[in-house]
């Protein structure tokens, strides 16, 4: 039973084992949305686009702290700018990630490349520090999740409404355009916990893959949100024993355990593909 | 009856609301809807150009019109989503913002996702909406389990599809439950786009009833739509448009064979029914959708 124990004595993995958590719980709760609502390009831009926060924070000689600020910074005005460009500017919400996704990125790299130790920061920002997340760092996500779920939770029925029939959630007194924006910010700031923790690219394995596998266990907006939690803890938690013992790279380890049930959901599943594949909606 | 305000002086004389007098005379006094000379429009884009009417309390006015002809701009200016550009519109003696938690609106239904997860018993609810805040948010919680949502279930017979989604409801039970939605603040006036849209001819027979039912009950109505052998049927008045008003009155009286083809354009099928005059079928064009 040692092989059970023996890697929860280390600190670097109860760390890992706290702000996999924290990943998994803010992953969940806007995860539901993602993929009901079809987010999932949105929230790999902002992936992306934290890039180039994290690199101006880094280049101007930021700790890790404000490293992750300048990233959360990032992913904040790139969902606004999304929101506004999709409702203002009449182009389709895949036009208007992309062109936020581009012009961020693309940025983030020009700016990372300046750097001296370009390659050896830009791979721990491609694949997370899950393993050697700094206390600051710890707590920043910590805080952060909390506060995704605490406006989740305030801001439920609106969340509801305007998912579900955004025209009528507008005659009934709801600022539409307000709620669509802040799901849009829910969405980045989630993105960017995962973005920090797992890297830019395993994003998505937190966003998308716990809460897609909810939705084919559960059926209520809620449920989906805590089955998705615990879906993501426990892909964490494998994801973490096979990076151990099988001394490979955390993140990629998590995102497969993550896809693993996701898969092994779907084959059990006796609803299979009818309700994890959204229709497709404008939301903005 | 419906009650002419002013009579445009470019309508022909024939299809002004003759009215009978008792109801005409309530109206007269207080009319629960009161539009007069409103021009309205997206952008740059007028849609609504001019339009005068009155209604009086629970009439059921069938809103007639192509694609496109401002209907559905017609009924967001009524609950306030639109503001007039020009004119006036007077819903229950005050602004439509000021009467809005007294109108009952329910919008076309393409802008519901059906697919996202929620129960009958919690979309009734969500017609209880309104936005609260600190610590009174925690009781819009309570909305599902409170007596109006099993009321409005009941009045629509959804009662026993309430903890079912609505995404595999059939498209006549999904309709019921948008009106039961439309229905569980008890408002004194309601605003429906196209609730009949899809639907075949028994279902539409089904949300008839209901709707003749609310009107009896002193409802006042006004529903877009395009089944002119309905509104012969079943409404007090019917009210084309197209960008203008073309003619507004009791049906048998508004809707003749020269106001249809200026409603809609061109020659449609009309043939008599005896004593109740014309019935007619527009060439809908199904899968084409109204953006106006």
């Amino acid at each position: 039973m040692d092989w059970l124990t023996d890697p929860w004595q280390f600190e670097f993995m109860q760390r890992a084992l706290l702000a996999g958590f924290f990943v998994a719980v803010a992953g969940a709760v806007v995860g539901a949305f993602v993929v009901l609502k079809g987010l999932a390009f949105l929230g790999d831009a902002v992936a992306h686009t934290s890039l180039a926060g994290a690199a101006v924070a880094f280049l101007a000689g930021g700790s890790s702290t404000v490293v992750s600020l300048g990233a959360i910074v990032a992913a904040v005005l790139t969902a606004v700018g999304v929101a506004n460009l999709s409702r203002r500017g009449r182009f389709s919400f895949d036009t208007s990630v992309a062109m936020l996704f581009i012009g961020l990125f693309a940025l983030g790299v020009l700016l990372m490349s300046r750097t001296r130790n370009y390659a050896l920061d830009l791979n721990s920002l491609l694949v997370g520090v899950i393993l050697g997340v700094p206390t600051e760092d710890l707590i920043l996500m910590g805080v952060l999740t909390a506060v995704i779920v605490v406006v989740t939770a305030y801001f439920y029925a609106e969340l509801r409404y305007v998912a579900y029939d955004p025209e009528l959630a507008r005659a009934s007194g709801v600022p539409v355009a307000l709620v669509q924006t802040g799901l849009l910010v829910l969405v980045a700031l989630a993105a960017v916990v995962a973005f920090r923790l797992v890297g830019v690219l395993l994003v998505m394995a937190m966003l998308v893959a716990p809460a897609a596998t909810a939705t084919l266990i559960v059926r209520r907006l809620f449920w989906i949100m805590v089955v998705g939690a615990a879906v993501g803890t426990v892909a964490l938690v494998g994801g973490l024993y096979i990076s151990f013992h099988l001394d490979v790279a955390a993140g990629p380890s998590i995102a497969l355990t993550a896809v693993v049930i996701f898969t092994l959901a779907l084959v059990l599943s006796p609803r299979r593909l009818a309700r994890w594949r959204p229709r497709r909606v404008r939301v903005t | 009856m419906p009650l002419q305000i002013e009579s445009p002086s470019h309508l022909p004389q024939s299809i002004q609301g003759a009215g009978d007098g008792s109801r005409t005379q309530q109206a007269r006094q207080a009319p629960v809807i009161r539009v007069e000379g409103l021009t309205a429009g997206y952008g740059r884009r007028v849609a609504l150009e001019g339009i005068t009417f009155a209604v009086g309390q629970g009439e059921l006015v069938g809103l007639v019109g192509p694609n496109g002809s401002g209907k559905s701009t017609l009924i967001k200016t009524l609950i306030g989503l639109r503001p007039p550009w020009r004119g006036l519109v007077e819903v229950l003696g005050g602004t439509p913002a000021q009467s809005r938690g007294r109108i009952g609106y329910m919008p076309q239904v393409e802008s519901v996702d059906w697919a996202f997860p929620i129960t009958v018993r919690e979309v009734v609810a969500m017609g209880l909406y309104r936005p609260r805040w600190g610590w009174a948010r925690l009781r819009g919680f309570r909305d599902a389990s409170r007596p109006a949502v099993e009321g409005a279930m009941e009045r629509l017979g959804i009662g026993h599809l309430a903890a079912r989604q609505t995404g595999e409801l059939s498209l006549g039970q999904q309709r019921r439950v948008l009106l039961a939605r439309t229905l569980v603040k008890d408002p004194q006036v309601l605003l429906l786009d196209e609730p009949a849209a899809g639907l075949d001819v028994a279902v539409e027979h089904d949300l008839m009833e209901v709707l003749v039912e609310l009107a009896r009950q002193g409802k006042t109505m006004i529903v877009a739509t395009h089944d002119l052998t309905s509104v012969y049927e079943f409404y007090s008045a019917s009210l084309c448009i197209n960008r203008h008003m073309l003619a507004y009155g009791p049906p048998r009286e508004a809707l003749t064979e020269d106001v249809l083809v200026r409603t809609f354009g061109r020659h449609l099928l009309v043939f008599h029914r005896g004593e109740h005059g014309y019935t007619a079928e527009p060439h809908v064009h199904h899968g084409v959708h109204e953006h106006d």
